[in-house]
């Protein structure tokens, strides 16, 4: 149950950090230059060594400008995610330092430095790694943005807009417990990491109401930093703006205010819909226990579980957690063959076509429709018939894409 | 034979019986089994026989180690005709012919040896006879065979070769020698057009041999300007009466000098696929030119390195590999970083690592581990050809075919003599793994090199079986497997008694640990332990034998290996106890047209001492070749034949059909379809067959199967002239009434139940039968023809087994896995999906991506509860049990679905069908399951 990520510099093996999750032993320096040694080698033959697997573990070298060079074990999680991981990791050195610095590196020491003040976003971003504990406090996914559908997220944009035009930026969100509400145009267009890592920079920050952060963009503007600036309009709900050097912090707080000012009932409501995700017009079935939709195209999702069934249900985190196993086991593989985008080499078998999918153990049932670009997971009790779960599962995803309220 | 059965005066009394009404049969029956008494008449030097004039074909073949690989094929060549093994023929006249049981078979070949002398020369008589007959039926054959695939273009040099022919020499070679290989030393054969004269081999001392410009495989275009075909071959020749000078004019039809690849003068017979499977020579050459290509396999030691060692350090074995000392493959060079691995990997993850992939110039290569004590074997393979997990289930069932065939990878790959053999080994797993000749640099290579590599079905199914080390297994109905048992049992019991004249004086040789028959490449039943049944299969498909003989019928194969089965225990060296002290084990493997018979065999404990050297005991092997005859002739593999290709049970479906034809809804749409067609594949229910026998073992039970079998002809014939007849209509009693809509009620449950009853009784009188087979051998020599006949009829009758629910069937493909036993049950994907090979493709994927999904809980479910803290399986997937995929594709929907189940041990079923009812798996599995109970 132990995943190891370990970064160090391609030309001379230094060590720039390493970081775990989980209890286990911690990686020794010589197993760690052993790895990369092995790489290492491997490289001066023309060799490039992506990964090796073990029953259960994989372990992943990966190289970034030929200057750094990571590292991952983990497992119980797919090469998929492993890949999706190590870009982040890199996206995330990249957000705090620039590209710049990584790639010719003058100063080690310095870099080491630096590289702490990403060790918070790196941990977070370990979490997200499905590992198959069962005892992850928050389910994420690596490669999308947290999203919450609620009744009021038409309004936020509206008023999203009118706050970004004051600032002069077309990047902004309204955040909800850390998950999406509402979003500009622009904020969409930037790449699902980069979203991934500004919106988790901001959520493993301490709490507090106003922030200021200098980030590079891995790929809009990995030379250049932006000004990242999150307030706090309510508790737990917070708005975020990419901005350049202009206007000054209390300038956009006293933004925020005017444009705010008018919705602080509906924000509330807002924050109320968490942690069902939904809004309160929709009904989940008696039978559904959880549900995971997801636009693949846009990498985004929303994972919900039903309140109803929770009261009287030992339930948590572990629900929601099946959802993204069988999310990242069961239909990632069938989806991402399907779409030649993210094909790596033309040999590889196409799976075209796949409508639904489905998951039966013994304690529950897991259900997956594909239609367009979404795709709605739903978990259920194992007593309920396949067929119910199949009924069911179309109905809710007919549901949530018909109701316009949601802003989905 | 008169003098025949007055020596065999020691015998007993009814056996004698027997000879006589054999011997009574014996010239006609010779004819057919032609084939069969040329090797039986001429291997005397067995070990019974104290004469030795002649030794059987292959005993030429055994090497110095005792082994033999002999195969002969059936090549479409003139001699050869008459043995040819033609399946069509046989199945349009039923058989009529009284068969001789394998006891009259034994009892024969004991009287053969005593005069064997005399036998042999008589069939020579007969072969004569027939060869002559034979040769004008030739025209029609082919259908079943595989041509020569000799490349038959029509440019090519001509060229004049002049011999001197001896019309002296007519006899030298014996009655049985056409004349162009008395007077040239030349075998004839002909070209797929049926017209030309092919050179196809030499005889040995001959003109031809002599004479460098005659090659094999070229166009015997005219001899004496008179130009030859194949008719007219003979008549040409004979009318040379004076020795003199004939000029032969021959072109040059293939590219390539094929007299090269042939391995003696002698050798027998072979197809191109057989020479490509027997000859070494070309696999060296291959595995010199795929030295660039990233793949190959690597054998080393892993301790005892030294910094500064020589180049090759701790290579024990390496394909491929170069002549050329500094040239390595791109494997050898890197094995340090996957020898550090291994060693450092189960210190952070506590596990041997299993496969590590690696990018080559854009093309990703897995690279498995299987490490033995101190060694490591490595084996690259290229993502294109096949993905991780079939990389790694491929490494293992190579490992396991090694291990079985040379005791332990130390002892395989450390042994120099082992070289050539492992060399060509791997030259044929590649080969069918990926079109090797694209990345061949060499254009010389031969075009036999095609041969092995076939469509991508084929490698599909290979791929497939090989993943998950299964055989394929049919399951015939009842009775073809009381006789498959029955007949394997006899062997293996090796009751002698009866025959031979001092069973105190011999010791046998060997003990039968259990046998095996197949058809084509699958397998119709076995009496293997588990593990051996997987050992023995892995060998079969491994070393391509399977291959061969799905794809084309042999004339003679005979395999004589020593092999170290992992349940005799010859790994387990620490605790000391094998199960048999000095015991050797030996695999043999005979086959003739399409079918094999393996048989395990044992040396040791109450056995005599046999030399290891020594090679097979031709009188093993001919009991197992007589085994073998017997099965085919009571007919079991071509009812096998039929049974696979009627795809009915159970029935699936075509993909490119949305709507099924053939679904069975209404009875009475089966009726006309069986009245009107003559096509068995399109025969589905028979009910005046049920209830007729089944009236009749109401009335007499007691003589149930003789008039069971008396009827079932008539029975047949008044269905087929149902609408032409009405003589044949009032013999079929009762035919007409069920034939008519009335008769629908008595079709459903009731006609099953009524005949799962007439089957009991029919099983329990064809035990009383087998008793009387022990005692009679007169009634014996009737109940085969009887017993073929039955087993034929049923193939006719197959009623089709829809296992989805719901108004028709819908059912494409199915699947059923039992790793533990080595076996799987599948519809036929060739045939009834060859038109989409995507299909299959896609349907193979999705079992793997389920099936690794699926054996999660089966690892979990097998795991010590104090290593369940420890491990590290994602906990969301230790209890899956079903997981199935929707695919829409071409305006059709289908799913895939796989189900474990554990109980008594996991098996897992997959099954493809068409979206409309939902459907139970575990109901399917149980259908599945039911079918053969319920014939």
């Amino acid at each position: 149950m132990v995943a190891h990520v370990m970064c160090l510099t391609s030309t001379g093996g230094i060590p720039l950090f390493s970081r775990q999750k989980g209890e286990g032993d911690t990686m020794t320096f010589s197993k760690i230059a052993s790895l990369y040694g092995i790489h290492m080698f491997l490289k001066s033959q023309n060799i490039k060594l992506l990964n090796t697997n073990l029953p259960d573990t994989t372990i992943m070298w990966k190289e970034f400008e030929q200057s750094i060079t990571l590292i991952v074990i983990a497992s119980g999680t797919t090469k998929y995610v492993l890949d999706k991981f190590l870009n982040a990791v890199f996206g995330a050195m990249i957000l705090f330092v620039g590209i710049e610095e990584l790639k010719s590196t003058k100063n080690i020491e310095k870099l080491k430095k630096d590289m702490r003040l990403c060790s918070s976003i790196v941990d977070s971003l370990l979490q997200c790694l499905d590992v198959g504990d069962g005892i992850c406090s928050k389910t994420d996914i690596i490669n999308m943005t947290e999203c919450i559908m609620c009744q009021e997220n038409s309004l936020f944009q509206t008023c999203l807009e009118g706050y970004m035009e004051c600032l002069d930026s077309i990047y902004g969100c309204i955040l909800v417990h850390g998950c999406l509400a509402a979003a500009t145009e622009g904020w969409w267009n930037l790449s699902p990491i980069e979203r991934k890592l500004l919106i988790t920079a901001i959520n493993t920050e301490d709490t507090c109401s106003t922030r200021d952060i200098p980030v590079f963009l891995p790929h809009k503007s990995p030379n250049v930093a932006f000004r990242l600036v999150s307030i706090t309009l309510i508790n737990q709900v917070e708005v975020l703006a990419l901005c350049g050097p202009n206007p000054d912090l209390s300038e956009i707080e006293r933004f925020a205010v005017q444009c705010w000012k008018n919705s602080i009932d509906a924000l509330h409501n807002a924050e109320q819909c968490y942690p069902r995700n939904l809004p309160a017009s929709i009904n989940l079935d008696s039978e559904t226990l959880g549900f995971l939709l997801i636009n693949y195209k846009v990498q985004k999702f929303i994972l919900g579980k039903n309140m109803q069934y929770a009261k009287n249900r030992v339930s948590g985190s572990h629900r929601l957690d099946i959802l993204r196993t069988f999310y990242h086991q069961a239909v990632e593989t069938y989806i991402l063959s399907s779409d030649s985008k993210y094909d790596t080499t033309d040999d590889n078998w196409k799976f075209i076509g796949v409508k639904e999918t489905y998951l039966c153990s013994e304690y529950h049932k897991c259900y997956g429709v594909k239609y367009g670009d979404h795709i709605l997971c739903i978990l259920c009790a194992s007593t309920v018939p396949t067929h119910t779960v199949r009924l069911v599962c179309q109905k809710i995803l007919k549901t949530l894409l018909i109701d316009k309220q949601g802003c989905w | 034979m008169d003098e025949g059965s007055s020596k065999n005066v020691s015998l007993k009394s009814h056996c004698k019986y027997a000879d006589q009404i054999f011997s009574s049969e014996n010239v006609k029956d010779d004819n057919e089994h032609d084939w069969w008494a040329s090797d039986s008449g001429s291997s005397t030097g067995s070990y019974y026989s104290d004469t030795d004039s002649s030794t059987a074909e292959w005993e030429s073949e055994i090497n110095s180690n005792g082994e033999l690989i002999y195969i002969e094929s059936l090549v479409d060549n003139i001699n050869d005709e008459q043995f040819s093994f033609n399946e069509t023929k046989l199945d349009s006249q039923p058989e009529l012919i009284r068969r001789r049981s394998t006891r009259t078979g034994k009892l024969m070949r004991l009287i053969k040896r005593k005069e064997s002398k005399r036998l042999s020369t008589r069939n020579k008589k007969t072969n004569f006879n027939t060869t002559t007959n034979n040769v004008g039926c030739s025209g029609k054959e082919g259908t079943g065979i595989k041509e020569v695939t000799f490349r038959d273009f029509q440019a090519g040099e001509i060229r004049e070769v002049i011999l001197w022919v001896d019309p002296d020499r007519r006899h030298k070679l014996g009655r049985r020698a056409t004349l162009c290989e008395a007077y040239f030393g030349i075998i004839p054969g002909v070209f797929s057009d049926k017209t030309r004269i092919m050179v196809a081999g030499f005889i040995p001392d001959g003109e031809a041999i002599k004479n460098k410009n005659i090659k094999i495989g070229d166009w015997l275009r005219s001899v004496n300007s008179n130009n030859i075909t194949y008719q007219n071959l003979d008549h040409v020749l004979s009318e040379i009466n004076v020795s003199t000078n004939v000029t032969l004019e021959l072109q040059r039809v293939a590219g390539v000098d094929v007299t090269a690849t042939l391995s003696g003068l002698n050798s027998p017979k072979q197809s191109a696929l057989v020479q490509r499977l027997m000859n070494k020579e070309e696999s060296k050459d291959l595995m010199q030119s795929i030295m660039d290509y990233p793949l190959g396999v690597l054998y080393l030691q892993t301790t005892e390195l030294s910094e500064v060692g020589p180049d090759l350090q701790g290579v024990l074995y390496a394909f491929p590999r170069s002549e050329n000392k500094n040239i390595h493959s791109i494997l050898c060079t890197a094995r340090g970083a996957f020898i550090t691995l291994n060693h450092l990997l189960p210190g952070i993850g506590g596990l041997q690592p299993t496969s590590t992939t690696i990018q080559i110039a854009e093309e990703e290569i897995h690279v498995v581990y299987t490490s033995r004590n101190d060694e490591l074997f490595l084996m690259a393979l290229p993502e294109k050809c096949c993905s991780l997990e079939e990389a790694v289930n491929l490494s293992c069932d190579i490992v396991r075919t090694l291990e079985f065939t040379y005791e332990s990878l130390t002892k395989c790959f450390t042994s120099e003599e082992n070289r050539s053999s492992l060399d060509h080994f791997f030259v044929l797993i590649i080969e069918r793994l990926l079109d090797i000749k694209s990345y061949a640099n060499n254009a010389g290579l031969t075009i036999s090199c095609m041969e092995i590599h076939n469509n991508i079905e084929d490698m599909e199914n290979y791929k497939f079986s090989s993943t998950f080390s299964v055989a394929n297994f049919i399951e015939l109905s009842r009775d073809a497997q009381i006789q498959i048992d029955a007949a394997l049992s006899e062997m293996e019991a090796m009751d002698y008694r009866d025959w031979n004249e001092d069973p105190m004086d011999c010791q046998r040789l060997y003990t039968i640990l259990g046998s095996c028959i197949y058809h084509k490449n699958y397998l119709l039943g076995s009496h293997l332990t588990h593990s051996d049944l997987i050992e023995v299969q892995s060998y079969l498909r491994q070393n391509c034998i399977l291959n061969l003989i799905s794809n084309e019928p042999v004339k003679s194969l005979i395999i004589w290996k020593k092999v170290y089965p992992s349940s005799c225990n010859h790994n387990n060296t620490e605790n000391n106890q094998s199960l048999v002290l000095d015991g050797k084990w030996y695999l043999l493997v005979v086959g003739y047209g399409h079918d094999l018979l393996v048989v395990l065999l044992e040396s040791g404990g109450c056995t005599a001492k046999c030399s290891e050297t020594i090679g097979p005991d031709i009188f093993y092997v001919e009991e197992a070749q007589e085994t073998l005859k017997h099965i085919q002739k009571i007919g079991v593999t071509t009812l096998a034949a039929k049974w696979i290709a009627s795809n009915t049970r159970p029935e699936v479906i075509a993909y490119e059909d949305p709507v099924p034809v053939k679904a069975s809804s209404s009875i009475t749409e089966n009726l006309l379809g069986l009245i009107k067609s003559t096509d068995v594949q399109n025969l589905s229910v028979k009910p005046t067959h049920t209830s007729n026998s089944n009236k009749k073992s109401q009335e007499i039970p007691s003589i149930l199967k003789k008039r069971n079998t008396e009827e079932c002809p008539m029975v047949l014939e008044s269905i087929y002239s149902l609408h032409t007849s009405e003589d044949s209509l009032s013999q079929g009693t009762g035919g007409i009434s069920e034939i008519s809509d009335e008769a629908m009620p008595i079709l459903g449950r009731r006609a099953t139940r009524e005949k799962i009853v007439s089957r009991s009784r029919y099983s329990d009188d064809s035990d009383s039968d087998l008793d009387i087979y022990k005692n009679d051998c007169q009634i014996l020599s009737a109940d085969i023809s009887n017993i073929r006949e039955n087993l034929l009829n049923q193939a006719e009758y197959l009623v089709p087994k829809v296992l989805t629910v719901g108004g028709k069937n819908y059912l494409y493909h199915y699947i059923h896995l039992d790793m533990v036993e080595g076996i799987l049950l599948s519809s036929n994907p060739l045939e009834h999906l060859g038109k989409n090979p995507n299909f299959l493709i896609n349907f193979n994927k999705c079992v793997h991506i389920i099936h690794k999904l699926l054996h999660n809980t089966v690892r979990f479910k097998t795991m010590l509860n104090s290593d369940m803290d420890k491990t590290v399986i994602n906990k969301s997937l230790i209890a899956v049990k079903e997981h199935g995929v929707l695919f829409e594709w071409e305006n059709l929907s289908y799913w895939v679905v796989g189900r474990l189940y554990t109980t008594p041990h996991p098996k897992e079923l997959y099954v493809c069908y068409q979206d409309s009812a939902p459907q139970n798996l575990i109901e399917i599995a149980f259908k599945l399951h039911s079918l053969h109970t319920l014939t």
